[in-house]
């Protein structure tokens, strides 16, 4: 590879600066090709051997085959017999092989010499002593609310519940949260507030089975580009399908949308009630279907109260509690008085006609509708209530649990269904839906756990931001990072600037040295993807194994038989008594149990390994497509219709949500003037730790950018490829301006991706959250923009 | 009058023999410079098929989509890249979308959800990643009169011609017989460029 990285590089960097205005020279220039340093066999060289494997980034869950050669991934194909993507990849799933062989792969345990310049090689022995003791020493002089662990929804499912395992059932902590929390938790809510069982009752058979759909802030054709080319294909064998984007800023989406919906930033809540209230008041709402399944439920609603988890007496813990009551339509057509199109169309910058139109679209009980959500809605100071509300729309007219109506939130990681939701590693939950606020929830862990009663701490944990509040002020002690980098994804980060030798002890798992190892204290190396066994679960309940299939390199090993190893060192091997060599199976068969007869059924260890995965519940060894529909839930005994059979709490009802508009917690002023919304774009994959290793990747998108509307820009005197610096109240970073390109956010708006571990966004990002979820908000705040 | 015209009649021709082959050697000096130069520094990437080498760095691996190797145009890529592909003078020859008969693709599908342009190295973390090239262009024969095999996979290449006919067609792999649409009648896929792992049920959701 070493003659590319010579061959052309200014000359590259001054044809992007040129732009888009190409002629015959810039072609021919362009084409200086690299020499070919190295040959390395045939895919149909018997030697490459072929196995499945989910791809290891985002949620979707795409199939791949992956083509070994010598211990080493040398290809992959999309796999043509995974449903989820019938053989297509994206271009981070194509390029995947590279990412494992990024030439600084960490491959040793380091740990941070005493002087705190630098690192030093020590060994795994050393290393799990070391944090054995400095876990075991912080747990005895400060308890259990000053050791935490954080985690990700990229952990396999081996990974979340060996950690779940050791912190509630052997530290007595409830400290332990995913990065999960910074992008699914408001869905988790959204779920668990509506249906009391979180995850989609729908699937990706909604994508060939709806007519309309709807995205609510989802630039689907970057974020999950392999299910949007499904509803493409279906649109083109069918043309009446129709695609509305609903968004803050034009997207390659958008491009391929029917109806394109430029809304306000944080006024999705009025659209989302503008709608509701036309449904209502022109009776277009199926009322056979809301007596028989629905029941109405009304929270706080005093902003004071609330608040926004960033400002005064919540600029350190964010504790709000929501509080149910019951409702009822009658209520709720008197709530929405206020949603008027007239008010609406004011609040949000929709024009009346394009409110009536959704109204339209949700309210023709002719054709299938399905909702599509990510982080436009999940990431929202109200986050959770903007899932209420979608999900309202399909409560009310009964456009749910049937193939192509559902509301259908998607997630951004690989296993935040499958892990961080499935088997709960959030600061309250347990697996299986179970919280440990719940003695009879307590006592079921417990029990399977095989121990003693009074174990598993009644008190929830610190939620990811308190987490690292608490760390910088100094009640967390010791914390132990894996697969996640939160020094580039954390909101408002130079909040938590760190200085070694501050008392504090932080151990990271990781791949690749990242901002967060350059603060650790030791730094792990870890087994990635294929070079270890493991399962993930999909943003459609689909549960997916692979075996280990390549070598880690150096020292690496995964990162369950590193929390394994530190537990027996502490005295709780207890709590993983399988042998060292075969430990998978036996982990997996022990976690399925909190699944049986609730619902929750994973299929067995072995089915798994069969097949191309399997979406839960799995009874008698056969899947679920849709949840709480009859004749497709194995636990619906109805003979037609719907059961919310899991919303114990409602009467086995689903609960509709009066949840009313309310304004960011920051919004543009003089002196901020320009809305800041962050995001990904399409080759890299979040913090990009990994895609950045990747050179096609790389030079694709080859640093973070600023996209900046043409009117601003004019207005400024800035143009297109100048460098800007982009300051809110908390910080500033300096950036390339991109005008007209792939993402054009209106005016007055601008938008940043946060890839970039040179050039972070999340400087500039407000630490408010969701009031429920506790969710970040990472799509508003307010920012301006200067020339340099 | 006549003199002067006369004169300079005599004097033209003269003039013109002492300054034509000058600005020509100028004129051909430029032109042999700037093929030169765009010999040694900028080969034209499209005017030609790619060579072996050249198709090898655009790949991250044999079977992975090739990256852009142009800087973004204005326009669709379909606009150039058809099913048969464009002559596109001064750029070159745009190959074919070889795309066009894979299921669920059109010429609507979004190239650059699988194809990156390639802007820069700055910043770039050195790759141990080892390529993985074709080392073998050719089929095998089951006897000497036999039509070969094919011997890559055809996930995601549904055109033949695409790539084994037309002016960006590398010479090693042009069809003899492009008129014989149904190329998989006579070839076939050998069974190793299509393996799927073993498993041992079908996809999960035949229920």
């Amino acid at each position: 590879m070493t003659g590319q990285d010579s061959a052309g590089t200014d000359r590259r960097t001054f044809l992007v600066e040129l732009g888009v205005a190409a002629s015959a020279v810039t072609l021919a220039s362009c084409g200086k090709e690299p020499e070919l340093t190295q040959i390395a066999g045939d895919p149909n060289d018997p030697s490459l051997q072929w196995d499945k494997a989910p791809c290891r980034y985002c949620g979707t869950g795409c199939g791949v085959e992956v083509g070994v050669k010598d211990g080493k991934v040398a290809a992959v194909r999309g796999d043509k017999e995974a449903s989820v993507n019938r053989g297509l990849l994206c271009v981070k799933g194509y390029h995947l092989p590279a990412m494992l062989y990024g030439r600084d792969r960490l491959k040793f345990p380091m740990k941070r010499k005493a002087d705190g310049q630098g690192f030093e090689k020590i060994s795994w022995d050393e290393a799990l002593d070391l944090i054995a003791e400095k876990f075991q020493t912080t747990l005895k002089e400060h308890g259990p609310e000053a050791v935490a662990v954080y985690g990700s929804g990229q952990w396999t499912i081996f990974d979340g519940y060996a950690a779940l395992k050791w912190v509630k059932g052997g530290m007595k902590s409830n400290n332990i949260d995913p990065n999960a929390r910074l992008c699914m938790a408001s869905a988790v809510m959204g779920f668990m507030t509506q249906f009391q069982s979180d995850e989609p009752m729908g699937c990706y058979d909604d994508f060939e089975a709806g007519d309309d759909f709807i995205l609510w802030g989802n630039n689907m054709a970057e974020m999950h580009p392999v299910l949007f080319s499904r509803i493409l294909e279906h649109k083109r064998k069918d043309g009446g399908v129709r695609i509305v984007d609903i968004a803050t800023r034009w997207t390659p989406t958008s491009q391929y949308a029917d109806v394109y919906i430029e809304i306000k930033p944080g006024s999705d809540l009025a659209l989302a009630n503008g709608i509701l209230h036309l449904l209502i008041a022109s009776g277009r709402i199926d009322k056979a279907f809301i007596e028989e399944n629905v029941v109405f439920k009304r929270g706080i609603e005093d902003l004071d109260k609330i608040g926004y988890g960033c400002f005064g007496d919540q600029t350190e813990h964010y504790g709000f509690k929501d509080e149910a009551r019951d409702s009822s339509l009658d209520e709720m057509r008197e709530f929405l008085q206020d949603y008027t199109p007239a008010k609406v169309s004011e609040i949000t910058g929709v024009s009346e006609a394009q409110i009536r139109l959704l109204a339209d679209m949700y309210g023709d009980s002719s054709r299938g509708t399905v909702s599509l959500w990510c982080m436009g809605v999940n990431q929202h100071t109200r986050g959770t209530w903007m899932n209420n509300l979608i999900t309202d729309l399909h409560l009310l007219t009964g456009k749910i649990s049937r193939p192509g109506s559902n509301p259908f939130s998607l997630t951004g990681q690989p296993s935040a269904c499958g892990t961080a939701r499935e088997v709960g590693t959030l600061s309250n939950r347990l697996p299986a839906d179970m919280v440990v606020m719940n003695p009879e929830h307590r006592a079921t862990v417990e029990d399977i756990w095989n121990l003693p009663e009074g174990t598993i701490n009644p008190k929830p944990g610190y939620h990811a931001v308190d987490m690292f509040r608490a760390l910088s002020r100094g009640d967390i002690k010791a914390m132990w990072i894996q697969v996640t980098n939160p020094w580039v994804s954390l909101p408002n980060l130079t909040r938590f600037e760190r200085k070694p030798n501050d008392g504090r002890f932080i151990v990271v798992s990781d791949i690749y040295p990242t901002p967060t190892t350059a603060v650790a204290d030791l730094i792990l190396p870890s087994a990635a993807w294929v070079e270890r066994e493991g399962l993930f679960g999909n943003s459609e309940r689909r549960t997916q194994q692979w075996n280990k299939l390549a070598e880690p390199p150096g020292e690496a090993k995964e990162d369950a038989w590193q929390i394994i190893q530190v537990a027996k060192r502490m005295g709780m091997e207890n709590l993983f008594p399988w042998p060292e060599d075969n430990w998978h199976e036996p982990m997996f068969e022990e976690y399925r149990r909190f699944g049986f007869g609730h619902g929750k059924d994973l299929a067995s260890y072995e089915q798994l390994k069969g097949s191309r995965g399997l979406r839960w519940p799995v009874v008698d060894g056969k899947e679920t497509k849709y949840r709480y529909m009859a004749g497709e839930d194995p636990y619906v005994m109805k003979a037609s219709g719907v059961h919310f059979y899991k919303a114990k709490g409602y009467g086995e009802k689903a609960a509709v949500w009066l949840r009313p508009y309310q304004p960011p917690a920051e919004v543009p002023d003089e002196e901020y003037p320009l809305w800041l919304s962050t995001g990904r774009v399409l080759e890299h994959w979040h913090t990009g730790s990994m895609t950045r290793r990747v050179k096609e990747l790389h030079q694709a998108v080859p640093e973070a950018y600023v996209e900046l509307s043409r009117s601003d820009a004019a207005e400024l005197g800035i143009e297109n490829g100048q460098r800007v610096r982009v300051s809110s109240r908390r910080g500033s970073v300096e950036l390339k301006v991109k005008i007209d390109e792939r993402g054009r956010p209106p005016r007055g708006s601008v938008f940043i991706p946060f890839f970039d571990e040179l050039r972070l966004a999340n400087v500039l990002t407000l630490d408010a959250m969701d009031c429920i979820s506790k969710e970040p908000d990472y799509k508003k705040c307010a920012v301006r923009v200067e020339k340099v | 009058m006549t003199e002067s015209l006369l004169t300079s009649d005599r004097r033209s021709p003269d003039a013109r023999r002492s300054w034509r082959p000058f600005t020509l050697g100028v004129i051909a000096a430029i032109l042999v410079a700037i093929v030169l130069w765009n010999r040694e520094e900028a080969p034209s990437v499209e005017a030609a098929p790619a060579s072996h080498a050249v198709r090898a760095q655009r790949r991250q691996y044999v079977g992975a989509p090739p990256v852009i190797p142009h800087p973004p145009l204005t326009g669709q890529c379909v606009t150039c890249h058809t099913p048969k592909g464009t002559n596109r003078p001064p750029l070159g020859f745009a190959p074919a979308n070889p795309h066009t008969k894979t299921p669920g693709m059109s010429e609507e599908s979004r190239c650059r959800q699988c194809h990156a342009f390639r802007f820069t190295d700055d910043e770039f973390v050195a790759s141990d990643f080892e390529r993985l090239t074709l080392t073998r262009t050719q089929g095998s024969r089951a006897h000497s009169a036999a039509p070969p095999t094919i011997p890559h996979s055809l996930q995601m290449r549904n055109d033949c011609n695409a790539c084994h006919s037309g002016p960006a067609a590398r010479p090693e792999i042009v069809c003899k017989h492009p008129e014989r649409a149904r190329c998989t009648q006579c070839h076939v896929p050998e069974p190793k460029s299509d393996a799927v792992f073993g498993v041992s049920e079908p996809a999960s959701d035949t229920k």
